[in-house]
């Protein structure tokens, strides 16, 4: 009755399990020569880690050198990776980038073109490791690819962020102007000030998630020259753009003049009152200490604890908080006030 | 009458047959996702370079919260594994839950830990805190002294004196690796929060090395038990996980790693203490209110292994075990019995819940049924040996087949397992799981409703000899 259902069932399971098997084989083959791989790629690093360390602190190479083998090409690959995260000196990078050109970057250009998305991705990390230049015209033909992924396309623009191409800003303002505020971060962190600043200039008509990225980095840089700039953010906005200007300003740890921030103390928004606690605890305001103080008494803990950091900046901020520990009703702000002493306000 | 029974018996093997089949392509479905998304993954480098990140990962600190219940032999170790872990904010609170052992006692004296007063904030409902303590040495460790209510309210008692926006439940002697909360905090941050909890693969951590709660070489354990369960983590997490994730559908994260944000667990009420399943029902929980609140939100699963725990080598435990979590999946889905094919849940009601009513948990009812039949017909004969061998081949294809497939895609796509023996060992094991391994859970699982039907109550604490050394 059965023997149609039963054969087939037997025919598909040995072709299951052989398929299986195939693979098996297929995979320990792999792993062995994998292992094998390793071995002789460990090899070359042994031996090339000495000449390359070398060449990265003096520039010049002794031995004649050929890529000849795929393992010599990632034992490469290894070490200046691993040199690129520890380096610090600018010779040292430029050497690094001048050695990737030379022996790599037709390596990376092949694989940029490589059917595989995950290949393409290493190629892309690896050029913004090396900093491999020569490939920047590379990158933007790349950007124009039909059919790109928004990783790709994420990590080309932050490549050529870091390369501080020419048309930039007209690229991203104009043509890649949809990503999201903290892909525009990553982007923005490469850029040098000149490219930065084009984009200050041009803030009021870039979309929302790009004013964010721009006023994030800048309290990332906590770099005064901006200072006017970000005050005036702050006063000509609204909504998200003016928290994410005090936010900044915060950072930064200075203003030209506080009263238009003291009121901010007082605020219904919470993000507002902390980040204005923040503020004046850099600034050491005297005259705000007293509603700093009463900020430990805040319903939202965030500000709660940024006052009792921020009242420890001020050199009487110990015993201050001292006197709310000893006298206060307020459970939470007494916790809070002995958190800080005890944590001792050092932290940032 | 003969012909009757002759009937019934033909009748209920199409039924056993019908269920197989729909079983088996519902799982090839959701293997052949996971293979796709494994597959795009393949070879890269790295996952992303963290350092971009930095300074949102300082403005999303976690709270990692350690239930433990007599875990003398192996908290302090695990404290410290977790004090090593690699992520800029976070703090470790430890709450023990009315242990009977020296649990309390090892931790004071090696973290130098103090009392010291708090006012706690009572979010979720947990049983009173008798002292909270501070270590002298780490500010950001904490230890709370509590009454015996249970790990769910041990992890609610922790979520009450959290300070910070995530949370993270930890089984006292889970190993992590060092990257674990990066890799689980990315979805996070790159969704902007849209994503609210992130859980990572669990591994076996039986037969690794690990010293001082460090992973210092992957190993495999030589004991049978042990390497089934390997498989069958395996096959769990490459196969369902990453395929039910990839569409919002997933309804577990383990309770041995998982990340959550704290709003929405103190907004669905915490976990809830009259369950054996705290994980997953408040996994269930937080999806419902997802879909009530009608928001845009998920939850996803990293298929890096970031955990490895220990699981019991012992037949005894390993049943006690099974039958819990049987228990614990029928008690989630009773609970919310409501989603079910409920359109107004979306997927969740009408895929999601299905599934696990119909696969995993009536799934061991049938397969029994299936092992039953087949010893059954050896004794009738005639085409009752059929239904039995096209029962037996269609369940080899269910256990075996995917488990050793799910063995083969972990070789291709992640390769944690460092030699070839290992590879070999696996493979040749899964293959014979349908013989001996499957029949046995699934008759505990079996024995888990039957306990459950007749109201028993209690279950064994596994018994840990501790991963550490």
């Amino acid at each position: 009755m059965f023997h149609n259902e039963i054969g087939f069932l037997i025919t598909l399971t040995a072709a299951l399990v052989s398929i299986l098997l195939v693979l098996l084989v297929y995979l320990i083959i792999r792993k062995g020569l994998e292992q094998v791989k390793r071995s002789r790629i460990e090899e070359y690093k042994a031996l090339y880690n000495e000449p390359v360390f070398e060449f990265l602190l003096t520039g010049s190479f002794n031995s004649s050198l050929t890529i000849d083998k795929n393992s010599k090409r990632e034992a490469f690959e290894s070490l200046l990776s691993h040199y690129s995260e520890i380096l610090e000196g600018q010779d040292e990078k430029e050497n690094m980038q001048r050695f990737a050109e030379v022996y790599l970057s037709d390596y990376y250009r092949e694989k940029l073109n490589s059917l595989k998305w995950s290949q393409r991705m290493n190629a892309l990390y690896y050029i913004e490791d090396f900093h491999i230049k020569v490939l920047e015209e590379e990158i933007v033909r790349f950007l124009e690819r039909k059919k790109i992924s928004k990783d790709e396309l994420v990590h080309s623009l932050r490549i050529l962020a870091a390369f501080q191409h020419r048309e930039f800003y007209q690229l991203v303002s104009e043509k890649y102007n949809t990503l999201t505020y903290l892909e525009y971060r990553t982007i923005f962190a490469r850029l040098d000030d000149t490219l930065f600043s084009k984009f200050l200039e041009g803030f009021d008509e870039l979309p929302a998630p790009m004013q964010y990225a721009l006023l994030d980095m800048i309290g990332y840089k906590k770099d005064t020259r901006y200072l006017a700039f970000t005050e005036d953010a702050f006063q000509n906005n609204r909504g998200e753009v003016r928290i994410k200007a005090l936010k900044s300003l915060a950072a930064i740890g200075y203003v030209q003049s506080v009263d238009p921030y003291l009121s901010l103390l007082k605020s219904p928004e919470w993000q507002e009152r902390m980040l204005a606690a923040k503020l004046v605890g850099s600034l050491r305001e005297k005259t705000a200490l007293d509603e700093l103080t009463q900020l430990l008494h805040d319903p939202v803990w965030w500000v709660r604890s940024q006052a009792g950091q921020s009242v420890m900046m001020f050199p009487e901020g110990r015993d201050v908080l001292q006197k709310v520990a000893d006298n206060t009703k307020d459970l939470f702000a007494r916790d809070m006030a002995v958190e800080w002493i005890n944590r001792g306000g050092q932290r940032e | 009458m003969n012909g009757i029974m002759e009937t019934i018996g033909h009748y209920f093997a199409y039924f056993i047959l019908a269920y197989m089949v729909i079983v088996i392509s519902f799982y090839a479905v959701v293997m052949i996702i996971s293979v796709f998304q494994l597959r795009k993954e393949y070879q890269l480098d790295r996952d992303q370079s963290f350092g971009d990140y930095m300074e949102d990962i300082y403005t999303r600190p976690v709270s990692i919260i350690v239930p433990a219940y007599n875990e003398e032999a192996g908290i302090v170790q695990s404290v410290r594994s977790l004090l090593s872990i690699n992520y800029p904010s976070f703090e470790v609170i430890v709450v023990n839950d009315g242990s009977k052992d020296g649990t309390l006692e090892k931790m004071i004296d090696q973290y130098e830990m103090q009392e010291v007063q708090k006012v706690v904030r009572k979010q979720v409902d947990c049983k009173p805190i008798k002292k909270i303590y501070q270590s002298a040495l780490l500010p950001s460790l904490y230890l709370i002294d509590k009454e015996n209510g249970g790990k769910a309210d041990a992890l609610n008692a922790g979520l009450n004196i959290s300070h910070y926006p995530y949370i993270c439940s930890l089984d006292g002697d889970s190993v992590l690796e060092r990257d674990a909360f990066l890799k689980v905090m990315k979805p996070i941050i790159d969704s902007n929060e849209e994503v609210i909890a992130s859980g990572g693969s669990i591994r076996i951590a039986n037969g690794c090395d690990i010293q001082n709660g460090n992973m210092i070489k992957i190993g495999l354990s030589n004991h049978p038990l042990v390497i089934m369960q390997v498989i069958e983590y395996l096959r769990a997490f490459l196969m369902g996980r990453i395929g039910l994730s990839r569409h919002n559908l997933l309804l577990i994260i383990s309770g041995a790693f998982g990340v959550f944000s704290k709003h929405w667990v103190v907004e669905a009420g915490g976990y809830k203490t009259d369950t054996v399943g705290e994980d997953m029902e408040l996994v269930v929980r937080i999806h419902r209110l997802i879909k009530e609140k009608g928001m845009n939100k998920r939850i996803v699963y990293v298929p890096d292994p970031v955990c490895w725990t220990e699981v019991p080598e012992d037949i005894t435990f390993l049943r006690r075990q099974r039958r819990r979590w049987h228990r614990g999946l029928f008690e989630s889905l009773w609970t919310h019995r409501k989603l079910t094919l409920n359109p107004k849940y979306g997927p969740i009601g009408m895929i999601s819940f299905p599934y696990f009513w119909i696969v995993e948990f009536l799934g061991p009812i049938v397969e029994l049924s299936g092992y039953l039949y087949i010893i059954v017909s050896l004794f009738m004969g005639g085409i009752y040996i059929e239904f039995a061998i096209l029962i037996f081949l269609l369940s080899c294809l269910y256990g075996s087949l995917f488990s050793t497939l799910a063995i083969l895609l972990e070789e291709w796509s992640l390769r944690k397992y460092p030699k070839v023996s290992h590879l070999l060992k696996l493979f040749l094991y899964s293959l014979t799981e349908t013989i001996w391994y499957r029949p046995l859970t699934v008759f505990w699982r079996c024995q888990g409703i039957w306990q459950m039907l007749r109201g028993e109550k209690g279950w064994g604490e596994m018994k840990r000899k501790g991963v550490s050394q």
